[in-house]
């Protein structure tokens, strides 16, 4: 049940895409993870969801860039919080503005956390790490990871 | 409280005190008419509750209907007092006591609310409300005092003149019947009274001053009167049906019968009534009559021209009549409540107060105010006023001073012109330059004018009063007395005097006398005109003189013969004879012979001016007659052609400068036709000055400013003689519209009258264009600091993406390294570490290095663009004329290879030409086409369809796609800086194609903009010069 959970990552860059995905491996997150290059995937995405009830006993935790092409991250936070079946999936932003502004809209609009680019991982594997105990998606791993 | 206080308006003029004591004793009388009335129904064994409701109430209750509730009281009061004494072996008879007060009391209450309300309008406005307070008292009272006074008697039933017997039973009942009777009253009251004819038919409407709470109250009464005669039917059908009848009861042989005797009550109430009617009908024609003849009153006060105003001792108006609208200007609600000072002019006010000070300190009496000025609403006009103020402060009516005054102000002004004239006339008079003298019928000196007191040596008072013999010797005194006696009426004498001056030297005069007779055609004096002799025969002999030697006349004389010899010429005529006889000594030439003889044969004097040398003269060729010669007068007018001259020159002048000012001046007659205007006008509109001459300046004007033009017109120029500067345009002469800013001035001519506009007008096209050229600067500064913007925002985000890549790959390859580093350390190389390293080295390093090495590349490729984007900011434009349809050939010629790879179809219309910097401009469509390239649709044939047309000062391509489309939402987005549609397409484009396109056209001065639909493709309008 636990592995349940999947982590959705919406990234334009690959490269900051496949960084995230092997920090959070080698920190013991084992999760399923689903890369989506823009925010018009993700949203179609989660919009077949609310569509479909295959998905019913799945969690999700959404990672999001904001500057990405065709729908950015603020767009796409903001339709997750409007729909109110999306809306209590915890999002965190990614993004490498640290603009004030922007970090306050987003927390305005319910983000779950702002994290700026480069990423701290360690920083970043406890803010997962804690959202994740609340929804229950982390399996607590063996070893503790040594980031 | 009486009727009057409580509702007659208090508006007008109206008797204070109507016969008090009248009415007092009318409620005396009405009240003893019950009493003695009631004391036939004891007697006979009747409920005298009827009876009193039908007499005693009623009649006071129509008497505080009429009067005011005081004299209902009375008349109730005086009945039931009266009544209750005369019966002092009743056994009940407190019990009446107690009726009576709580009649009383209830006529005193309803009065009471009834004028609470008049005053206030407030409390209680509704009877039935009213009613409560009174009911809860009478319950109160009925259950206190009526169940001690009602203790059960020891005197047997038969002997109570009452027929009731009293018990706490009869208490409830009698308490409950009273509230019941008294809503039921009231209630068929308000619904008698609800139709208009009803209160009509009732008498309640006819006077204004039944409050509704008395219409109420009065119908109550008229409603209870009929319900207890109703009460008394149904008595004597139920319980007296057949017993006895009138005459036995009037000759006392037969036992009484309550129904006759109600009857009897009834047809008293009815008398009362009638008499009570026609005392009111007195009352009311009384009232009627002051009405009228108050509004006889107000007609004439209304109507009057004089001014009637009511003054308080404040001097504030409390009444003031409607005349003075036509007076001054003001209606009179907007005086009423201000002060008299406002009213009057600030230098007359002293006075005025003075008299009103006078006059309230007296309380009574009359005073005349002399002419005083009051200033009319407008604050302009003087008004002559005179008038009278009497004080009516001891009239209680009126309590105020009254101020009548009538407008003089025609008279005044007549006045004035008369003593205006009079003094032109004495001031004529005075200046005439003959003496004037007047005596009275004994001689004495009553008028001299200056010329006259001058000429005798004297001042004028000097010489007033004096006789006027006393001027001459006594010879001449003695004839002048002689030729006094002959005169007569109307016949006017002329005598030579010598008078005697103040020195004593004698003058010699010529005295024109005309005797003056008054209205009773008395002889009253005599006017004389008086003329110094002295100069005049000198100056006659000098006259003769000159005749005498022409030789001296400053101006030319000569004589010339018929056949042109000059007879005479004096020194003066030098310089004209020069010219008549030019080099011959004596002998005019022979055209002036010929007019010389023309003159002679006409025998007319022939004028002509002629220059001689540097001098101008007027010449005079006088014919004599019967003589063969002419004479020659010449005057010398050097000096007025001199005078003429320099301002003849002075108008060039001016015309010179009307026509060398730089902004175009114009006049106009009011009607708007071209009078005058300069050659600058001309030039700017691209007509001749003549030809402007016969139009008119709305010929030359756009009919959409005709309106706005007459606005300032009226507005502006004929209210304060100019306009403000104001923007509009005219037409050229070759239909061009042009901006141009002017300012009008009126023309007045000497009457003051508006004749023409005269302006300067200035064309300000130039001045506009560079607003245009500024606000297009603007807009590319904005522009500019926009894109800055967005590059801060774009390098916080896109250049330090590949940064962050390039950051966490190198991390991730130490962290490769690392274990790979572990591996090697902790072990000997086995098997499954070689596999482990070669997965390593082969599958996770070079990923990572591939990741550095593309965001490097990627960063490279981001500030190459940039640094392209900011030298196009720095490059200069070298504008000049491009052949489009050349330039898109070209373009597409060198597409060609991307053409056919997308297999892709490209059309190209004629094409308008345009100014610019021809790379630059190609730099846009090779972008614009290039981008039509990329984004075609997969399933479709691209199709390019490039096309232009002209608008205005500017060239609009048109290229058009079947392509992919562009989201409304993205429209403007594309042209930001880095900004890609579809990242699939990232290889190809570093996201500043259409931001370099967009700063191209924009430093162009031209305008870029796209249509498009998602699907069905994209139309991007490229709009530049075509003008330089």
């Amino acid at each position: 049940m636990l592995n349940d959970v999947v982590i959705l990552m919406a990234e334009d860059d690959e490269g900051h895409a496949y960084l995230v995905k092997r920090n959070l491996e080698r920190a013991g997150i084992t999760n399923q993870i689903e890369h989506f290059k823009n925010g018009e995937e993700i949203l179609s995405f989660l919009n077949e969801l609310t569509d479909e009830d295959q998905n019913k006993n799945k969690s999700f935790l959404i990672l999001l860039d904001i500057r990405m092409p065709r729908v950015d991250g603020i767009e796409v936070l903001k339709k997750i919080k409007e729909n109110s079946l999306l809306k209590t999936i915890p999002v965190i932003m990614l993004t490498t503005t640290n603009n004030p502004q922007e970090i306050k809209l987003c927390h305005s609009l319910g983000c779950s956390n702002y994290i700026t680019k480069p990423i701290e991982y360690e920083k970043f594997v406890e803010t997962i790490r804690r959202l994740g105990l609340f929804m229950r998606i982390v399996e607590i791993p063996e070893l503790q990871p040594s980031a | 409280m009486s009727l009057e206080d409580m509702n007659m308006p208090s508006k007008g003029l109206r008797l204070k005190r109507f016969d008090i004591s009248h009415k007092i004793l009318m409620a005396v009388c009405f009240g003893l008419a019950g009493c003695i009335l009631n004391i036939p129904a004891i007697a006979l064994r009747i409920d005298s509750y009827t009876v009193y409701f039908l007499i005693g109430l009623i009649a006071p209750m129509l008497i505080a209907q009429r009067w005011g509730w005081v004299y209902g009281l009375i008349s109730v009061t005086v009945g039931y007092t009266m009544f209750n004494s005369w019966i002092p072996e009743h056994p009940g008879r407190y019990w009446p006591l107690l009726n009576t007060a709580m009649i009383t009391l209830w006529i005193a209450w309803h009065g009471f609310c009834a004028g609470i309300y008049s005053r206030t309008k407030k409390m209680p406005a509704n009877p039935y409300i009213a009613e409560i307070p009174f009911r809860l008292l009478w319950i109160l009272i009925s259950y206190t005092v009526g169940i001690r006074i009602i203790q059960p008697s020891s005197v047997p039933l038969d002997n109570l003149l009452i027929n009731l017997r009293p018990d706490t039973g009869f208490i409830h009942f009698y308490t409950l019947v009273q509230t019941l009777n008294a809503y039921f009253i009231l209630l068929l009251a308000q619904l008698l009274t609800y139709t208009k004819t009803m209160r009509k038919l009732l008498r309640l409407d006819t006077d204004e001053t039944y409050s509704p709470v008395n219409r109420i109250i009065g119908t109550a009464v008229g409603i209870g009167l009929s319900f207890w005669i109703i009460d008394g039917l149904l008595d004597y059908f139920l319980f007296y049906r057949g017993i006895g009848n009138l005459i036995g009861f009037l000759t006392g042989s037969e036992y009484p019968h309550e129904f006759y005797v109600r009857m009897i009550f009834f047809i008293a109430c009815l008398a009362g009534g009638l008499i009570l009617a026609g005392i009111f009908r007195t009352s009311i024609q009384k009232e009627k009559q002051f009405a009228d003849s108050l509004k006889i009153f107000h007609e004439i006060t209304e109507n009057t021209s004089d001014i009637i105003a009511i003054l308080d001792t404040e001097y504030r108006y409390t009444y003031i009549t409607s005349s003075i609208t036509a007076i001054a200007g003001y209606a009179p609600n907007e005086l009423i409540g201000t002060k008299l000072k406002n009213f009057i002019h600030p230098e007359d006010y002293q006075l005025i107060q003075e008299t009103l000070d006078c006059a309230s300190a007296k309380n009574s009496g009359s005073f005349k105010l002399d002419h005083f000025r009051a200033v009319h609403k407008n604050s302009k006009t003087i008004i002559w006023m005179e008038g009278r103020i009497t004080s009516l402060l001891c009239e209680p009516a009126v309590n105020g001073i009254l101020l009548n005054c009538r407008d003089i102000t025609i008279q005044r002004q007549a006045q004035e012109k008369l003593e205006q004239s009079e003094k032109k006339y004495r001031s004529m008079m005075e200046n005439l330059s003959e003496g004037i003298w007047m005596i009275d019928s004994t001689a004495k000196t009553v008028y001299a004018n200056k010329a006259m007191s001058g000429m005798l040596g004297y001042s004028a008072d000097e010489m007033t009063g004096r006789y006027l013999y006393e001027f001459m010797d006594a010879k001449q005194a003695v004839n002048y007395k002689e030729n006094l006696k002959d005169q007569k009426k109307d016949v006017q004498k002329t005598y030579d005097l010598v008078f005697l001056r103040k020195d004593g030297s004698p003058i010699l005069t010529r005295m024109t006398a005309k005797p003056v007779y008054n209205e009773k055609n008395n002889y009253a004096g005599t006017l004389a005109i008086v003329t110094d002799l002295t100069e005049w025969k000198e100056s006659q002999q000098r006259i003769r003189y000159i005749a005498k030697f022409p030789e001296e006349n400053p101006n030319p004389v000569m004589r010339v013969s018929l056949d042109g010899v000059v007879l005479y010429s004096n020194k003066s005529s030098e310089p004209v004879l020069k010219i008549l006889c030019a080099d011959k000594e004596n002998r005019v030439t022979d055209s002036w012979k010929k007019i010389i003889k023309e003159s002679a044969d006409s025998m007319s004097i022939t004028k002509m001016e002629i220059k001689c040398g540097d001098r101008f003269f007027l010449i005079y060729i006088k014919p004599i007659e019967n003589e063969h010669y002419v004479n020659f007068y010449g005057y010398d007018i050097t000096d007025r052609i001199e005078v003429s001259e320099s301002l003849k020159k002075s108008e060039l002048k001016y015309r010179e400068l009307f026509d060398n000012i730089r902004d175009g001046t114009v006049i106009v007659d009011m009607s708007g036709n071209i009078i005058e205007c300069n050659t600058e006008y001309g030039r700017m509109l691209g007509y001749t000055t003549d030809e402007l001459k016969k139009m008119s300046y709305l010929d030359i004007t756009p009919a959409k400013w005709h309106a706005f033009e007459k606005n300032i017109l009226d507005s502006q120029t004929i209210r304060r003689g100019y306009s403000d500067l104001y923007q509009k345009e005219y037409i050229k002469k070759d239909g061009t519209v042009f901006p141009v800013e002017l300012r009008a001035y009126l023309v007045r001519d000497f009457a003051d009258n508006p004749t023409g506009m005269w302006a300067i007008v200035r064309d300000i096209t130039e001045r506009q264009t560079a607003v245009e050229q500024r606000e297009r600067l603007l807009r590319t500064l904005e522009s500019k600091n926009d894109e800055l913007e967005s590059i801060v925002y774009i390098s916080s985000h896109d250049l330090r993406s590949p940064l962050v890549n390039i950051n966490g790959f190198t991390t991730e390859i130490e962290n490769l390294i690392d274990k790979a580093s572990r591996l090697i350390d902790n072990s000997s190389i086995t098997e499954s570490i070689v596999s482990e390293l070669k997965n390593l080295f082969t599958l996770e390093i070079p990923p990572a290095l591939r990741y550095i090495q593309a965001s490097a590349g990627k960063m490279d490729s981001l500030l190459v663009g940039l640094t392209k984007l900011s030298r196009l900011g720095q490059a200069s434009l070298s504008i000049q004329f491009i052949d489009m349809n050349h330039m898109f050939a070209s373009i597409v010629d060198s597409l060609r290879f991307q053409i056919k790879e997308a297999s892709a179809k490209v059309t190209i219309e004629n094409m308008p030409n345009c100014y610019g910097d021809p790379l630059q401009i190609s730099q846009v469509f090779v972008n614009i086409i290039d981008n039509a390239l990329k984004y075609r649709d997969p399933n479709r044939k691209q199709l390019i369809k490039i096309k232009g047309e002209t608008k205005n000062a500017f060239s609009i391509y048109c290229i058009s796609d079947t392509g992919i489309g562009i989201n409304p939402d993205h429209h403007k987005k594309v042209f930001e800086i880095f900004h890609r549609l579809n990242p699939s397409h990232s290889s190809q484009g570093d996201g500043l194609g259409l931001t370099i396109v967009r700063r191209i056209v924009e430093k162009h001065g031209g305008k870029i903009w796209l249509e498009s639909k998602v699907g069905s493709g994209t139309s991007f309008f490229v709009a530049l010069h075509n003008e330089k």
